[in-house]
């Protein structure tokens, strides 16, 4: 009996033993079959599938008039498996002349036994082409897809660059650059043992999109210029760096942007980083006292103040607490808004900022875009700074010092725009930099987009009147032959820590012309120069010398010839 | 002394030792059988590599094409280095030009006034590539050249 139940209870656990094995089998049959179907489908799927990736082509990028600023071109980089190789003399010999090296040196590499080895990188497509023909074995040729810009260094803050990824940074290429890249093609079916597709095997092929052809507003002619002369005018003056922004007020457009130093995008692998960045519209500054300009924009626009209103300067003020002085820390008298701005007396703009109050001031200083993005098409653009009655930070004293361009910070950009509201009737345009883009199946015109209204165009054309009355009470060096010009030089002191540097400045000069039918906004800024500090003896003679030569390169003819065109 | 079957397996042999029934019954069901088979099978493996070879010969075409494309692209490169802006200014200067520095705009009284629409816009660089048609300002000149005659019979008349 003891026998037969121990047998009974032996048969049980084997019973339960190999039920809990059928279950876990079943179980596993399950999940494999149908809980993980597609998981192993595909799995099986790539075991004998193959997807091979067609990159597209990477978008040109072209001035107004068609000239090609950057393409792409293939490159190809050799490398060798010299254990594979059997005759490395004859290889070499072979291939020395195309990857232009001696062929002694290279049949010594190539007699190793190593198991890959890179020969050379940017070997020429032909070269490249070649060695895929011939297919030699032990012998690979890798394409690669290069950027270059023909036109070297021109416009190099404005386009930005790619790098050895293929991916946009700063300027153009990093705006554009998902657009730019375009969308891959592929190409799949089931491969054989060697990994390549089977002819015969169904196949699905999806061709590549080449990136769409971006046209530029900039003219290679009036960059090329700028460029020079912004090069020439920090040599002459002994500055640390310049920019010089041009840009069309009527749409926005961006005619021009130059720096210097600039750099080489071709060789943007051996430039100091620092330079990646387009401080023309990255970098922020104190303006100084252009940004007067905006100042009396508001006092007119708010009816504060009118041309002729006149002011006492006594040659100080004190606002909250913070005394005001003239740049010349001399009085004034009697003075009018024009002489205001003729003489860039701060005593009689903070008067005008403190007649607005801070609400009305503020409101107007960010209808002009001040302290936000302009919102243009060029990557790694910055906001500025603006501290308001808002922030914690701000002080009655910062009303004053604001008013004649003190303890604010903006980038060149953003006073050109601002200055171009005034010369476009009182509208605010979103500067562009892109006003074409073009690919195989559409054509697309960027146009210009209007802001917002800053002030009334009654304002504006008052205020231009102003300051070109302005300019020719100062006798200023900005005046050019023949056009009538508007316009405000800015000698910005540089802050350091604890206030503001002895003797360094920041020299600038904005200003438009033809100043009854603006065509031109230009904004001169020399960094830290050492023959002047003052944007009158620096900046200014720099804008007459641009807007000189970008009337002839733009067919813009003088007041007179105007006058008798439109009549 | 052991007796020893040979067993050939000599196709003809085997054929030999088979019993043979020729059903022709059996001969016309199976022979169209057949044929339709070869010919299915023949037309199936000419189909097969008229496939591959076109495969191959599409392979083929359009890495020609990427060539082409690339080949185009660095020619386009090519010439966009040769009418670079500091290229054609180092040579305009070795030629003896400089830079226009003061344009002087003239009146032209007898110029003929042209509308609007008969002016070409300035496209220079798209016309050297051929992206538009050429301007000529034919009705220009043939008016100019009728106001000249014009003076010149008058003159001969008075005379």
């Amino acid at each position: 009996m003891k026998n037969s139940e121990e047998l009974r209870y032996r048969i049980y656990i084997i019973m339960a033993i190999m039920s809990a094995a059928g279950l876990t089998l079943v179980g596993q049959l399950v999940r494999w079959q149908v809980v993980e179907h597609h998981r192993f489908v595909a799995m099986a799927e790539a075991e004998h599938r193959n997807e091979i990736l067609i990159a597209p082509r990477r978008g040109e990028i072209r001035d107004g008039a068609g000239y090609l600023l950057a393409t792409d071109i293939i490159q190809y980089d050799i490398s060798a498996s010299p254990k594979i190789i059997s005759d490395p003399q004859d290889v070499a010999q072979r291939i020395a002349p195309l990857l232009d090296m001696p062929v002694e040196q290279l049949a010594g590499t190539l007699s190793g036994d190593e198991i890959w080895i890179p020969l050379v990188k940017e070997v020429p497509q032909a070269a490249g082409e070649s060695l895929l023909e011939w297919d030699i074995v032990g012998i690979k040729a890798e394409a690669r897809t290069k950027r270059i810009y023909p036109e070297g260094a021109l416009a190099s803050h404005l386009l930005g660059f790619v790098n050895g990824n293929g991916y946009g940074f700063y300027g153009v290429e990093g705006y554009y650059d998902i657009m730019l890249r375009g969308t891959p093609g592929y190409q799949k079916g089931e491969r054989s043992p060697f990994g390549e597709l089977i002819p015969l095997a169904a196949s699905d092929l999806v061709s590549p999109k080449s990136g769409p052809t971006l046209y530029l507003t900039i003219d290679r002619g009036v960059q090329h210029f700028i460029e020079e002369e912004i090069e020439r005018t920090v040599d002459m003056y002994q500055a640390q760096r310049g920019s010089v922004v041009v840009l069309q007020p009527k749409t926005g457009q961006i005619l021009g942007m130059a720096n210097f130093p600039t750099y080489d995008p071709n060789l943007y692998a051996q430039t100091d980083e620092k330079l990646y960045a387009n401080p023309a519209v990255s970098e922020q500054y104190e303006p100084g006292s252009v940004f007067k300009i905006i100042s009396m924009a508001a006092g007119l626009d708010a009816n504060v103040v009118l041309p002729e209103t006149m002011l006492y300067d006594g040659g100080a003020i004190e606002v909250g607490g913070r005394v005001i002085y003239n740049w010349d820390r001399q009085s004034h008298d009697m003075v009018d808004m024009t002489d205001v701005l003729a003489k860039s007396l701060n005593v009689g703009m903070a008067q005008i900022a403190v007649a607005l109050n801070k609400d009305r001031f503020y409101t107007y200083i960010k209808r002009f875009g001040f302290g936000r993005l302009t919102e243009t098409d060029l990557a790694s653009e910055g906001p500025g700074t603006l501290k308001t009655p808002k922030d914690s930070t701000w002080h009655e004293s910062d009303l004053g010092a604001n008013s004649f361009g003190q303890g604010i910070a903006v980038t060149p950009l953003q006073v050109a725009s601002a200055v171009s509201a005034v010369a476009n009737k009182g509208l605010l345009m979103k500067p562009y930099a892109v006003q074409r883009i073009v690919d195989d199946e559409r054509d697309i015109e960027v146009k210009p987009v209007v802001i917002r209204r800053a002030i009334s165009a009654q304002t504006a054309n008052t205020l231009t009147g102003m300051l070109v009355e302005a300019l020719d009470r100062a006798e200023s060096k900005a005046r050019v032959p023949g056009y009538r010009v508007a316009g405000k030089t800015g000698t910005a002191e540089i802050p350091i820590p604890g206030g503001y540097h002895p003797t360094l400045t920041l020299a600038s000069f904005v200003g438009y012309l033809p100043a009854d039918d603006p065509e031109l906004v230009i904004l001169v800024i020399i960094d830290r120069p050492t023959i002047s500090r003052w944007g009158s003896k620096t900046a200014a003679p720099t804008f007459r010398r641009i807007a000189e030569q970008l009337v002839v390169l733009l067919n813009i003819p003088p007041d007179t010839e105007q006058l008798v065109m439109n009549d | 002394m052991s007796t020893h079957t040979i067993i050939s397996f000599r196709p003809q042999n085997v054929v030999r030792q088979l019993e043979w029934h020729f059903d022709s019954k059996v001969a016309v069901t199976v022979l169209p059988i057949l044929l339709i088979f070869t010919f299915l099978a023949w037309g199936y493996l000419t189909q097969a590599s008229a496939v591959t070879t076109t495969t191959y010969q599409i392979d083929g075409m359009r890495l020609e094409l990427d060539q082409l494309r690339n080949q185009n692209a660095e020619l386009v490169l090519e010439i966009a280095q040769l009418e670079s802006l500091s290229r054609v200014e180092n040579r305009a200067r070795n030629l003896g030009f400089a830079p226009t520095t003061q344009v002087e705009y003239i009146q032209v009284e007898t110029y003929p006034a042209l509308d609007g629409d008969d002016i070409a816009p300035y496209r220079g660089s798209e016309r050297a590539r051929g992206n538009v048609d050429t301007y000529s300002p034919q009705t220009q000149t043939d008016s100019w050249w009728v106001g000249v005659l014009d003076d010149v019979v008058a003159w001969v008349d008075k005379k």
